[in-house]
């Protein structure tokens, strides 16, 4: 072959190439594309690269690719002026990218990363507990601290053990539902015992500032790569930073959501980010506000447990107002709690099954009679560890799963006969957090202190377990969907987990920024399924969708 | 262990308030501060007895992959487990009250039926020493 005719195959193949490029931009709609690079690495997978729209509260999220591509449609981008943000841990923007995008023709806009000047603010809570020196069991210690803050606040803090002692007697004084931008005291205040306190205290002096500079390195884990750079994150940012949004819920009005810290249920508009808020009447005037758990019953109406307001708050969709149902004052008292309920088939028997925190017992409402029945389902069972009824389910006739978030059960409670029987998970100390029952009996759950996704079967009362593949990955949350696939939610390394339940295979994928995520809902109806959570602690709700 | 005093505070007056001084025990590894943990534990960190025992044939003979089933004579809760590779089975957490007199375990499995359970007495008995139980299956 001659170099000439090699040359004009080349040519060829090369003017094919473009034209298809360019027409696949036209048919794909493509709004802004660009190559991301650095310095150390070349292009870059598995960078982040955000827009936000100038006045929006929406920030599309995509990933680059194994080429450092990043390609945002017109559809997820429309046109306007946009500010460019990056995540790739250990690198910052070389310089603030703006960019327009025009309906005509799609932007293209290569950005440059120079390695950070600060990697402590980029740490994931995941990555601090695997970068802290210390025993598993003295980091599990600091597994409850990323209910309220990051653990960077932890290391930034110059406390001697000292200090750390009252420090830790102050936190103890607030509630669950906490952050530092809202801070809620309890009614009742605790104070710790003093050795355990003490112990603590010596630990966290340890891996602070206080004796100088850290000890111990940085380290970072990888970035996504492959499938976990194939996906669109899309946030919405909520209309104040003291909106801390916990259990979410997708149905043809919107994304619902309950407000951990502020006393109101919430409603997004996805097409265009507005929120409605519903205020929730107080049950305890005085006593910390916000809700948990958020449920829905056979009518459609939701259910929202009520915290330390103490008792349940029911949604009526059609007039849009709540019936609340208090806890009697026989059974209240100023620590009283409801963080779960469970109406799900409550159109079976009038019931509806919630906890009582204080007491690690369960309840079970009768909506006709307004009787709460006390079940206390470890009479008999002490434990090394303090039993804590959390997630919530109840099959078709309305007999209750409960996971023992504070030790390794999964309960069940007999409707008929309030006859318990306790199954302990293969894995000890495994605290299952929350999850979900399926129409096939298998009941899905987090495995909060074991970084395992479980899942059992109800019918032939057998477990399996599957571990996560970050450490300390601390799983709040799974979800299976209608296609093979579990989804799982960290509080700790801002990543939304996707199981295969074919291959075995786990896929991470990176949020856009802290997200502490709570309950993660699955939405059925479109393939490949869309993923909703809300970022506790950042007032906002994230939708994942995969590309694949 | 872990004793921790919650003392009143003037901010909450309603009427329904009733919480007196209550001493309150938190498990060992969760601190009091633990999020979505009970507030006030009365009683709770006692020590406590596992369960364990073997699933065997009449021979001897590991039975792998049985159910067994734990019950209280006192009492309505039951734990379910199964049986490991090892016909080993635990239950981690009972009433350190409990002994083995007052525990009932049955196991069962496809193609066996439950002819005996084995109870060891066991002769140091302290207040964390497991109770153990081996469950006999036979073929049918």
């Amino acid at each position: 072959m001659s170099v000439q005719r090699r040359l004009l195959i080349v040519m060829a193949l090369s003017v094919g190439t473009l034209a298809s490029a360019a027409s696949l931009r036209a048919e794909d709609g493509l709004a802004l594309d660009g190559l991301v690079t650095s310095q150390a690495e070349g292009p870059m997978e598995g960078v982040l690269v955000s827009a936000k729209k100038r006045d929006s509260t929406i920030t599309i999220t995509v990933v680059t690719d194994r080429n450092g591509r990043f390609t945002f449609s017109a559809n997820k981008l429309t046109p306007g002026h946009y500010v460019l943000a990056i995540r790739a841990v250990g690198y910052d923007l070389a310089e603030p990218v703006e960019t327009d995008v025009v309906p005509t023709r799609p932007a293209t806009i290569d950005l440059t990363l120079r390695p950070t000047e600060d990697l402590a603010a980029q740490l994931t809570n995941a990555e601090w507990l695997a970068n802290f020196p210390g025993t598993d069991e003295q980091k599990r210690s600091l597994l409850e601290c990323m209910s309220c803050h990051t653990l960077e606040r932890i290391a930034r803090s110059t406390h001697v053990a000292n200090e750390w002692v009252s420090v830790l007697e102050r936190m103890a004084g607030y509630t669950n539902n906490t952050t530092p931008d809202r801070p809620q005291r309890r009614a009742v205040e605790r104070s710790l015992a003093p050795e355990r306190a003490r112990k603590t205290a010596e630990y966290l002096a340890r891996i602070n500032l206080s004796a100088g500079p850290w000890t111990y390195p940085l380290k970072t884990h990888p970035r996504p790569s492959g499938r976990a750079t194939r996906v669109v994150i899309t946030e919405y940012a909520l209309p104040r930073p003291s909106i801390a949004p916990h259990d979410v819920r997708v149905d043809r009005d919107g994304v619902w959501y309950s407000d951990f810290d502020e006393q109101f249920l919430g409603r997004l508009d996805p097409a265009t980010g507005r929120v409605t808020e519903y205020p929730i009447p107080e049950l305890k005037p005085g006593f910390p506000t916000g809700a948990l758990d958020m449920e829905i019953d056979q009518a459609g109406n939701f259910w929202l447990a009520m915290m330390f307001q103490s008792g349940l708050a029911e949604f009526d969709r059609q007039q849009q107002t709540f019936r609340m149902f208090p806890i009697p004052p026989e059974l209240n008292s100023g620590t009283m709690q409801q963080s779960m309920v469970m109406p799900g088939h409550s159109d079976v028997d009038g019931k509806v099954w919630t906890n009582d925190v204080n007491r690690h017992a369960i309840l079970r409402f009768d909506l006709s009679s307004g009787h709460f029945d006390v079940i206390d389902p470890f009479k008999n069972v002490a434990s090394e560890h303090v039993h804590a009824p959390y997630g919530m389910m109840s099959d078709a006739e309305n007999n209750l799963y409960f996971l023992d978030f504070g030790d390794q059960n999964i309960g069940r409670v007999d409707a008929k006969t309030l006859r318990v029987t306790l199954y302990p998970t293969p894995t000890t100390y495994s605290r299952p957090r929350r999850g979900m029952l399926d129409a096939a009996g298998e009941l899905w759950f987090a495995e909060f202190a074991a970084n395992q996704i479980g899942m059992f079967e109800t019918n032939a009362e057998r477990f399996h377990e599957w571990p996560l593949p970050t450490a300390w990955t601390a799983p709040y949350d799974v979800a299976a969907d209608d296609h093979g696939d579990v989804w799982a939610g960290s509080m700790a390394s801002d990543r939304v987990i996707r199981f295969d339940r074919l291959s075995g295979a786990m896929t991470e994928y990176l949020l856009p920024q802290q997200t502490n995520i709570r309950r993660v809902f699955v939405d059925n109806s479109i393939m490949p399924v869309t993923v909703w959570i809300g970022n506790n602690h950042h007032a906002s709700i994230l939708k994942l969708e995969p590309l694949d | 262990m872990l004793n921790a005093i919650p003392t009143r505070k003037s901010r909450a007056k309603a009427t329904f308030f009733i919480a007196t001084i209550v001493t309150v025990t938190f498990g060992m590894a969760q601190p009091v501060w633990s999020g979505g943990m009970p507030d006030e534990e009365a009683d709770q960190q006692m020590p406590s007895k596992a369960i364990v025992g073997f699933v065997k044939d009449p021979d001897g003979n590991i039975v792998g992959d049985a159910k067994v089933v734990v019950s209280f004579k006192s009492g309505s809760t039951e734990l379910i487990t199964r049986s490991d590779p090892t016909g080993h089975f635990r239950i981690p957490g009972f009433s350190k009250d409990a002994d083995a007199s007052s525990v009932e375990v049955s196991c069962s499995k496809g193609g066996y039926r439950q002819t005996a359970t084995l109870k060891r007495r066991s002769v140091a008995s302290s207040s964390s020493t497991p109770i153990e139980v081996d469950c006999v299956l036979s073929p049918e």
